[in-house]
Order: C-alpha cells, then sequence, then structure tokens
C-alpha cells in the first residue's frame, strides 16, 4: 500500500532533539515508530545532501579513536522553521484523513 | 575494514567517478564507509553476529549499490533539481513544427505533395518530440502535469488556429474545375503505366510534378479536413534514391493517387463557408486533442514504469 510520505520531515524531526550521524538517523526513526518505519539506508544520504544543500541542516566530520570518522548533522534555524512548517502541514493531512476514516486524531497514534 | 564493505564502496565509486568530483567523492564515500562500520558494529554487538554475516547485513541494509549511485547522480549533477520545462520547451518546439508540416499540403499542389508526404514527417518529429518528453518524465520521476498541460494546449492552438486560417482560405472553389483537372491527369499517368513515359522525361530524367495538374487551391475545400492525403495512396512512401526512381514511383502510382482523389471530391462539399468549416474543423480539433493527451500521458505512464521498474526493491520509507 502506497501512502503519501515526507521523509525530509522525519529526518528534519529527529535532528530536533540532537545532532546526529547517518546511521543515528535511520535507527532513531525506526525506534521512534517502533520498527513501523524503516528508512532504506542507502536512500538517506541523498536526502542529507539534499537538506544540507538547501540549509536547513548541517554536517560536521567528527574523529574518531580507531573508526572511521562520521559526519554529525544538525537543525539549523531555518531547518527547525522547515520543520515547524512541514509538521502542520502533516498533521493538518493526518488529521483530515483521520476525519474521514472515522477516527479520532488520537486514536491514530495509538 | 572488512572486505565486503570495501568492494561495495568501490564498485560504488567507479559509478560515481565519471559523474562527482574527486574531492565531493572522497567525502560521500568517506561518510558511507563510516556508516557501514557502524552498522556492521552493531551487528557484531547488539545482534551477536558474526564478522561476516555482520558485513553482509551492513551492506544489504544500505540496499542495491546501483540504485544507491543513480540517486546519489542524480543528487550531486542536479538532475534531481533540474526543471523539466526545458526539456519541455524543446519537445513543444518541435511539436508545433510536426502540426504545423501537414498544413504544408494547404499551401502546396497536390503534384508536389505527392512526392513529399507532410504526415511522413509529421510522424518522424513527433516520434522524436515524445522520445525528448520522456527523457524529461524519467529524470523527473513524476507525472508532468504542467509540462503536460502546456504541450496539449500548444497542440490544440497550433492544430486550431493554422487548421482554422488555412481550411478557411481557399474560397470560391470550384468543384466541376477540380474535377475537370484531375481528368486531365489522369490520360497522362495511364499512358506512362503502358510505358509512355514522354511526359515524364526530361534532361534530369524526372518531370513528374508537371505530369499532374492537380492543384491544392481547387481540391482542398473538398476534401476531409484536416488532410485528405490520409486516405490518399501516398506515393512518397519510401525514400527514393534517384530522381529515375521518384518517377518511375509516380507513373506507378499516380493513377491510383488522382483516382482517390477524384473519388473524395465528388462525394463532398466545399469547406469554404464558415460552417462547413466549423463543422470540419471540431472533429478534427477534438481528435487533436485527446490523441496528444493520449499519447503524451502513456509516454509518462511508460516512463515512470521504466523508472519503478528498476527501483521496486525499495522505496524511501518501507512501513511495516
Amino acid at each position: 500500500m502506497s501512502y503519501r510520505t515526507d521523509t525530509k520531515a522525519l529526518v528534519l524531526a529527529v535532528l530536533a532533539d540532537r545532532p546526529m550521524h547517518g546511521y543515528g538517523i535511520s535507527r532513531e526513526i525506526k525506534r521512534r515508530s517502533e520498527e513501523a518505519l524503516k528508512l532504506g539506508e542507502g536512500q538517506l544520504y541523498p536526502i542529507l545532501h539534499a537538506l544540507e544543500e538547501q540549509g536547513w541542516i548541517k554536517g560536521e566530520w567528527e574523529m574518531q579513536d580507531g573508526d572511521p570518522p562520521r559526519k554529525v548533522y544538525a537543525l539549523t534555524e531555518s531547518g527547525v522553521a522547515e520543520l515547524a512548517k512541514r509538521a502542520k502541514s502533516w498533521m493538518s493531512f493526518a488529521g483530515a484523513v483521520a476525519a474521514v476514516l472515522g477516527q479520532k486524531p488520537e486514536a491514530v497514534h495509538e | 575494514m572488512s572486505k565486503l564493505i570495501e568492494t561495495y564502496l568501490e564498485e560504488l565509486e567507479q559509478k560515481l567517478t565519471p559523474h562527482v568530483g574527486a574531492e565531493r567523492r572522497e567525502e560521500i564515500l568517506r561518510e558511507l564507509r563510516s556508516h557501514l562500520w557502524m552498522s556492521r558494529q552493531a551487528g557484531i554487538e547488539e545482534l551477536e553476529l558474526s564478522e561476516e554475516e555482520a558485513d553482509k547485513t551492513a551492506v544489504g541494509s544500505m540496499g542495491n549499490g546501483t540504485l544507491m549511485a543513480e540517486d546519489l547522480i542524480r543528487r550531486e549533477s542536479g538532475q534531481e533539481t533540474r526543471s523539466p520545462w526545458k526539456l519541455t520547451i524543446i519537445s513543444g518546439t518541435f511539436l508545433v513544427l510536426a502540426h504545423l508540416t501537414p498544413w504544408l499540403m494547404f499551401v502546396m499542389p497536390y503534384r508536389v505533395l505527392g512526392i513529399f508526404d507532410p504526415l511522413f514527417f509529421d510522424k518522424l518529429v513527433e516520434a522524436f518530440v515524445l522520445l525528448v518528453f520522456g527523457l524529461a518524465c524519467y529524470r523527473a520521476r513524476k507525472w508532468l502535469i504542467g509540462p503536460m498541460a502546456a504541450w496539449v494546449l500548444g497542440a490544440f492552438l497550433v492544430t486550431w488556429l493554422f487548421g482554422w486560417m488555412v481550411a478557411v482560405a481557399p474560397r470560391n472553389a470550384d468543384k466541376a474545375k477540380a474535377l475537370a483537372q484531375l481528368d486531365r491527369s489522369m490520360p497522362k499517368y495511364e499512358r506512362a503505366m503502358a510505358g509512355d513515359l514522354r511526359d515524364f522525361k526530361v534532361p534530369n530524367g524526372f518531370n513528374a510534378p508537371k505530369v499532374g495538374e492537380v492543384d491544392s487551391r481547387m481540391i482542398v475545400p473538398f476534401l476531409p479536413v484536416p488532410l485528405a492525403s490520409a486516405s490518399q495512396q501516398g506515393i512518397w512512401e519510401q525514400f527514393v534514391p534517384t530522381a529515375g526512381e521518384a518517377g518511375a514511383l509516380w507513373a506507378k502510382n499516380g493513377p491510383a493517387y488522382v483516382k482517390n482523389l477524384r473519388t473524395d471530391i465528388t462525394g463532398s462539399e466545399a469547406s469554404g463557408t464558415f460552417l462547413a468549416t466549423l463543422a470540419r474543423a471540431v472533429p478534427m480539433v477534438a481528435g487533436t486533442f485527446s490523441y496528444e493527451i493520449s499519447v503524451i500521458g502513456i509516454t509518462n505512464a511508460l516512463a515512470l514504469m521504466l523508472v519503478n521498474r528498476r527501483r521496486r526493491r525499495k522505496s524511501n520509507l518501507r512501513v511495516a
């Protein structure tokens, strides 16, 4: 079944809590959705690069002892605003779908 | 670092090399390497997998390398954000030309049209146009509703405007004169068929246009809009390398061509009046409209099918 998805919003939402690397982001989406949503890891990087190019996130390299260096992404101010905009749009959409399905919005999250 | 992971990254690098600069490529690969490394470590520590199994799991989670490289290339080369309008405008320009070509029939004498088939060029150009539009759809990976609407509107306007102007233009045509023209031409073709090629013989060996006296200004008003020639036997249905061969084709097909024209004209009314033109133009425009919608819709759908077929194995987000 196909759903409307906004992968960029999911990534921004995860980064709203704290800076994270790509692998952490994909795990966090999976964890928060209780494994209902699985972001294809290979698909994540083009999305991260797009978000970075748009200035919504910023990546910085972190050196690791013994492990390969990793790039950690953090939300920028414009990213926070974009997330708010997308979250509002999504909630409005989800509420409308829930209303049509005869569900209360709370029930959708259960 | 594991051999499997390095092999995966090497293959990815090979695909990226022609499209992505060395520095940027290095950065991307470094990031992916760290991802795969963390994924591998998690497999070993959390899932208690062997190193080999953890490598396979890490690479498997990253997905098909070819498709991933394709996504990265689209992103890095700007294809992902490139407007599909540029290709649409290119294809639209050719579309206008394609739609204009058939109308040449109305301004060219029929005896010339016999050796220059505008319908052939129309189809040829349209095939090219659809190819370009299909490429735009493939690159955009979505339904190009705006460009499709612009395309159909363009085809509609071109067909309507030119159809209207040209179809109305030949006024006061005399059916008797048109039929007489054809009747004068017919014996010459029949003589040629019987082997008497005097009418065709000129210094360069080809004088076919002079043989027929058919004049589009006379016969077009009596023929179905938009193109009478669709029902005619085309003479120029293949490329002929020499003028002599073209002349032979004329001699061979001329009588049938003229006969068909005569039959069409005999049973038809002139389209030189406003109502007659309107009656013929409306189905023509409606036909063009629906044809264009179907053709570009199918082109767009095929391009998307092609994209999706390659990418069916994975989507951005899977819902359990």
